[in-house]
């Protein structure tokens, strides 16, 4: 391109093009000279035509197929995928004839028996109040009445308990915790002694003759046996008399003294459940009893 | 017969000739499509099929008319667009040559229908283009633009959507680096 070809309108080409080296010049000339070849007049039309079919939207139509085709295939591919990798990392549980467990998920509840475990991705395990977390880790697992003991075999178990986490190594084992500790007998009222005035203090084989009687007297020794048992340190004879009572006179005169005995029994065999619900029904069968908000500690 | 309030049909589109503002776009191909294929050839790498450049050209303007009449110079809106596109190429080419799909040896070689095959016949005229090959994508669109096809510094500005101030600065050095690379491949 010359210097004589420059616009007139543009005064910056002007002082461009003065800096331009000669050899630069040479070169774009050489370029300016190897324009393509014009377009023959129907080849002209056919490329505006071709672009006015495309905008027009012909070509859409395939694209949009091929597209929606590929999504598809990509989708198929991520699930097909998903399932061999769900179905490669499932959990292997061994469990014991009579175990019984449930898997919902990553999760597995075992309900009861001896059931080993192993899993190559997180999984949960809830056993016996426990909430354990097992990540490619082998655990055993054993169920009894007392609750669950889990011991790890391989791995690392994490436990979560409250918020907070535990975490269990290989040989590591958990045993059912210990049942609480049943609370310091509330101060009770003392039992009433019936006095049996046909027996003398003490008089056990007196008393067994009567017990076998009945009316008042029978009663009354029926009591003292249990009374006599329990002061001697044999809850065990003495619940069976306070029972017996209870069986034989359900409403005698001493069947309030015979429930706080029956509740006095159970605590003493550590049976705090049995003894709350004896305090229960001492509180409901007899209001009115001055002794009930002390009877009522042990109900709760 | 009453018009149905609801159609699950769709309208049939209406006819390519029908399109928003063609009448004036093919005044504007008409007078303009040499150029811009010379500008393509320029722009794009040798042996590229420049008519399908600049169908992509006019592919664009047909979908943004109003741009495009709209616009201060649409000669130069054009010439924006010619830029972009070339440059889309040279990357999808550098990426296929690279991937070994496509052979820039054999392109170059190739004079069936190549805008620089008459040129590259001669050792001096392929120098030149692999000068103007070397220069970056930027600087080599100022270079064409204002020392090929004549557009003004105000033009490419519109055209590439900078400064013109940014023109003179990438011309300068477009320049610089093409006369470096020119007697790089005389030594050579």
């Amino acid at each position: 391109m010359s210097d004589l070809e420059l616009p007139d309108e543009d005064p910056q080409r002007l002082l461009t093009l003065a800096s331009a080296p000669e050899a630069v010049h040479g070169a774009l000339a050489l370029l300016d000279a190897a324009a393509p070849k014009p377009l023959t007049p129907a080849k002209h039309e056919a490329v505006f035509r071709a672009a006015a079919e495309r905008v027009h939207g012909r070509r859409r139509a395939p694209r949009l197929v091929l597209g929606v085709a590929f999504v598809a295939a990509c989708l198929s591919g991520v699930a097909a995928t998903t399932a061999l990798f769900e179905r490669m990392s499932a959990p292997e549980i061994i469990a014991a004839p009579g175990a019984v467990y449930t898997l919902e998920g990553r999760t597995l509840t075992i309900v009861a028996g001896h059931v080993e475990v192993v899993a190559r991705r997180p999984l949960t395990v809830r056993a016996g109040g426990y909430d354990l977390v097992l990540t490619n880790a082998r655990a055993a697992f054993d169920m009894t009445t007392q609750g669950a003991t889990v011991f790890v075999e391989s791995g690392e178990v994490v436990r979560r308990d409250a918020g907070k986490a535990q975490v269990l190594y290989a040989g590591q084992r958990l045993e059912p915790p210990a049942p609480p500790a049943l609370p310091e007998a509330p101060e009770l009222p003392a039992l009433t002694p019936a006095h049996s005035e046909t027996c003398a203090a003490g008089g056990e084989a007196c008393l067994g003759a009567l017990a076998g009687g009945d009316g008042l007297e029978a009663e009354t020794a029926v009591y003292e046996l249990g009374l006599i048992a329990y002061d001697r340190g044999d809850a065990k004879t003495a619940l069976d008399r306070f029972t017996e009572y209870q069986r034989r006179f359900p409403d005698g005169v001493l069947a309030p003294e015979a429930s706080l005995g029956v509740m006095l029994a159970h605590t003493a065999l550590r049976d705090r459940a049995a003894a709350a619900a004896e305090a229960k029904s001492f509180v409901n069968r007899f209001p009115s009893d001055p002794r009930v908000p002390r009877v009522r500690a042990v109900a709760h | 017969m009453p018009s149905p309030a609801f159609s699950a049909v769709a309208p049939a589109a209406a006819p390519a000739s029908q399109l928003p503002g063609i009448v004036e776009l093919k005044a504007l191909y008409d007078e303009l499509a040499q150029p811009l294929r010379r500008a393509l050839a320029r722009l794009s790498f040798p042996g590229c099929d420049v008519d399908d450049l600049l169908q992509e050209v006019f592919v664009v303007a047909l979908k943004r008319p109003d741009q495009l009449l709209t616009a201060t110079s649409p000669k130069a809106w054009l010439y924006g667009v010619a830029a972009r596109v070339a440059s889309s190429a040279r990357t999808r080419h550098r990426v296929r040559t690279f991937l070994g799909l496509e052979s820039a040896a054999e392109l170059a070689a190739d004079d069936s229908g190549g805008p620089f095959a008459a040129v590259a016949r001669t050792e001096a005229h392929a120098r030149v283009h692999r000068a103007l090959d070397a220069l970056s994508g930027k600087r080599r669109e100022a270079l064409v633009l204002f020392e090929l096809e004549g557009l003004t510094g105000p033009e490419i500005s519109e055209a590439l959507g900078i400064p013109v101030k940014t023109v003179w600065t990438r011309l300068h050095h477009a320049r610089k680096d093409f006369e470096q690379r020119l007697s790089q491949e005389g030594r050579e």
